[in-house]
């Protein structure tokens, strides 16, 4: 090879080297993004209506709730209000949510309230501080004793961007010992569609959704939490 | 390897030679006092770092500031200056430097030029950010309790971030020099104007067409991800500042891929930078020297035709005018300031919904995003500044002999050129000014007042400049870029920080007495007291600063 030429090819050959290097690595850096991004859409501070739909187009609603965002100066509240029919050990009943979630001025998560009920069973999911975020789940009625105290990583963080919210969690899978992978197969198979106000799934349509495997989901992760959470 | 030893050999020595070898016992008080000087900024932004820090850890537990949030901040700030500097740096190093000629005619290869000029632009562009980067990491590291590996990962981490924008100035300075003839450059700026002008009209509109449809919906929300900007995924500056703040506060995010991002772009960049270096350096470097030979033809030329007979500050202020748009480092510098200026005018809009909102944390926000607007606009007249205003007296070079054996005194020389610089830059910087207060406090009145204190302003910092650039002027420079880039530069920098510090202040106190709605005459006695204080203190630190300037040893001499 020329002399003269030799730097030039040299120079070449790294420098497409590099660049198959760095787009491998901005993939993978994308990728860890998109693990740690919840899309959450367009929403006006008037309540947007969604409907819960199985697998194919075809299959019937599974339920539905309403979303409303309002955001002011000093933080940003999120309520949603909505029913989803639940199969669990053959029993067929909707399970009514109700949550709200208010995240400071910086759209970090800084507390957090999902309240279930199901029949006459009621659980209560609740998270306060942004990081670490403390998390608190109760059965029945307030005072009794929580089912689940413990602390994760934070911060969850609502973030506005071209119209569109959207969540950002710290990574949940480095947790050791939680199934997040697999294990929450019924709800996979779900997706959440925009409905308007007048054309909502009504719960004598409605199909119901088999929640057994998550319940044994639920059963390991109760038996993770206790050993521990790494980082903190 | 050795080649390129050899070829930085010089620019050591030199350094070394102004370091130690200065005998004489004035140059040997003036290191001390710029040594101390220096010391003092770096332990006060230490002590100033760590004391915010800790205010943020102390904000109640429903608010938490990861060190990726401002370390990502601040190097993306750094990186877009950083790039600035190099683009001049390597127009110097690489196309008007005097050795160039030289070096080309000499069996070096293109590989060893471009390695020792590039590891050149590196150290120029890296030093003056190092020494204020250093104290705030320490601070951070002592804040968030120091892990063994935070040092060697900083330097690992910092090398590739320096490089980047070395080299993509490496690779505009090519560009530029082997496309843009001399003849081509005049039809290039009268394009890069109009386009400025209606790159304003249409900031301008976005500002009003924000403003006339004010809502609050979402605003504090985008408020706060525009502040994430800095950290996202594409920009280097974010991969530096996780990979740091992971060894501060671990979050899980992977170090390794960041690490990976930031070699392989750095590597990748510079690859290019020596392709196209390789492939355009002979075209531009022939196009630099017949740009160099047809500006002393127009000068002629146009010294014949002029015969308007100007007075003396007049004509000298003409003269500099003249050689700033003759000067293609210079020029380039304006043009990318003007943009980074449009687009920080841009992005005002997002404050407008601030004074729309009812409640008291309004009025907090207002005053904490205006005391950041007025630290934004100060900093940036003084970057203008350092780059054109500091170094005037200096650009006079070889020409100096000139003006020193012209009919004129020196006083009346500094006059003119604080003159000529200080009418541009006060309208600039009054006008980003007043723009900012308007959509954050909404009101003429105070928008006036505020855009009338900011003439004062730049009447402290483009005092100092003219009078720090004479009293370090150097007249030996190769390339104007050498200028920016010295001590005395930083002496300029600090001291012009240090004056826009001590008038954020009571700029914030004026504020407060003038959107107070009580009608005690004492808070009329005390806004005109404070608005005067401000003009006293910098109408000093600019007579201060000139009075320096006119006793100059290297102007004197």
């Amino acid at each position: 090879m020329n002399s003269t030429a030799f730097p030039l090819v040299a120079s070449a050959s790294i420098t497409i080297v590099s660049i198959i290097v760095g787009a491998l690595s901005y993939r993978s850096l994308e990728r860890e993004s998109l693990d740690h991004t919840l899309s959450l859409g367009r929403f006006s501070t008037s309540p947007s209506y969604f409907t819960i739909v199985g697998p194919t187009v075809s299959q019937r609603c599974l339920g539905s709730f309403s979303l409303s965002v309002a955001p002011s100066s000093t933080q940003t509240t999120i309520d949603l209000q909505g029913w989803i029919l639940v199969g669990l050990n053959e029993r067929v009943e909707p399970v009514h949510l109700e949550a709200k979630m208010i995240f400071n001025a910086l759209g970090q998560l800084s507390v957090s309230l999902l309240q279930a009920k199901y029949g006459n069973e009621s659980i209560r999911f609740g998270t306060i501080g942004v990081n670490p975020i403390s998390i608190q789940v109760y059965r029945g009625a307030a005072g009794n004793k929580p089912l689940i105290n413990h602390s994760v990583r934070g911060p969850i963080v609502l973030s506005l961007r071209d119209g569109s919210y959207q969540l950002n969690v710290p990574p949940l899978s480095s947790f050791p010992g939680i199934p997040f992978q697999g294990g929450s197969r019924p709800l996979s198979d779900i997706s959440v569609v925009p409905s308007s106000s007048t054309e909502r799934c009504e719960i004598q349509s409605a199909r119901p959704v088999d929640l057994s495997p998550l319940l044994r989901l639920a059963d390991s992760l109760y038996q993770a939490i206790p050993k521990g959470l790494p980082g903190l | 390897m050795n080649m390129v030893f050899t070829l930085l050999k010089p620019k050591a020595l030199a350094l070394r030679n102004n370091l130690i070898r200065s005998t004489a016992r004035a140059q040997r008080g003036q290191a001390i006092a710029i040594g101390a000087f220096s010391l003092i900024i770096m332990v006060s932004l230490f002590y100033g770092t760590r004391w915010g820090l800790e205010q943020l850890t102390k904000i109640p537990l429903l608010v938490y500031v990861p060190p990726s949030l401002p370390l990502g901040l601040m190097l993306m700030m750094l990186m877009i200056m950083t790039s600035l500097t190099a683009l001049a740096s390597a127009l110097g190093s690489f196309y008007l430097a005097d050795d160039v000629e030289t070096i080309l005619a000499s069996p070096t290869s293109s590989l060893s030029f471009f390695g020792a000029r590039l590891i050149y632009v590196l150290c120029t562009v890296a030093w003056m950010p190092f020494i204020f980067i250093s104290p705030v990491l320490a601070a951070m590291a002592s804040t968030y309790a120091l892990s063994v590996w935070f040092i060697p990962l900083a330097v690992v981490t910092f090398l590739p971030y320096f490089l980047i924008p070395a080299s993509l100035g490496t690779i505009v300075a090519t560009f530029f020099m082997a496309t843009i003839s001399q003849r081509w450059a005049k039809a290039v700026i009268r394009i890069a104007i109009i386009a400025a002008i209606g790159l304003i009209l249409f900031v301008m509109h976005g500002l009003v067409d924000a403003m006339t449809s004010r809502s609050s919906d979402g605003q504090m929300l985008r408020l706060a991800s525009s502040l994430s900007l800095a950290q996202s995924p594409w920009l280097p500056s974010a991969w530096a500042a996780t990979v740091l703040s992971e060894i501060l506060v671990s979050s899980g995010r992977d170090i390794g891929i960041r690490l990976a991002l930031l070699y392989s772009c750095a590597v990748a960049i510079t690859g290019f930078a020596h392709i196209s270096l390789h492939v355009l350096h002979p075209r531009g470097f022939s196009r630099a020297l017949s740009r160099r030979a047809m500006a002393s033809t127009t000068s002629r030329d146009s010294t014949s035709r002029s015969r308007l007979q100007l007075p003396q500050p007049a004509a000298l202020i003409r003269k500099d005018m003249r050689s700033l748009t003759r000067d293609i480092a210079q020029s380039t510098q304006i043009i990318f300031l003007g943009g980074l200026c449009l687009f920080y005018l841009g992005n005002l809009k997002t404050l407008v919904a601030l004074d729309t909102f009812t409640s008291d944390s309004s009025v907090n926000w207002q005053r904490a995003f205006f005391i950041i607007h007025t630290a934004i606009t100060a900093f940036f007249t003084s970057s203008i500044c350092t780059r054109l205003v500091f170094t005037s007296i200096s650009l006079e070079g070889k020409s100096y002999w000139i003006l020193q054996t012209a009919p004129v005194l020196f006083r009346e020389i500094l006059r003119a050129k604080f003159l000529g610089w200080y009418v541009p830059v006060a309208i600039v910087s009054s006008l980003l000014f007043s723009i900012g207060t308007q959509i954050l406090i909404g009101h003429v009145e105070i928008t006036l007042l505020f855009g009338v204190m900011s003439f004062f302003v730049s009447y402290g910092i483009v005092g100092l400049g003219i009078g720090l650039g004479a009293y370090f002027a150097d007249f030996a420079w190769e390339h104007p870029s050498q200028l920016a880039l010295s001590v005395g530069s930083l002496i300029y920098m600090l001291s012009s920080s240090t004056l826009v510090l001590l008038n954020i202040f009571p700029m914030g106190l004026l504020l407060q007495l003038l959107s107070s709605t009580n009608p005690d005459p004492r808070r009329f006695a005390l806004i005109s007291v404070v608005a005067v204080a401000i003009a006293v203190m910098n109408l000093v630190a600019a007579k201060i600063a000139l009075h320096l300037g006119e006793r100059s040893p290297a102007a004197l001499e």
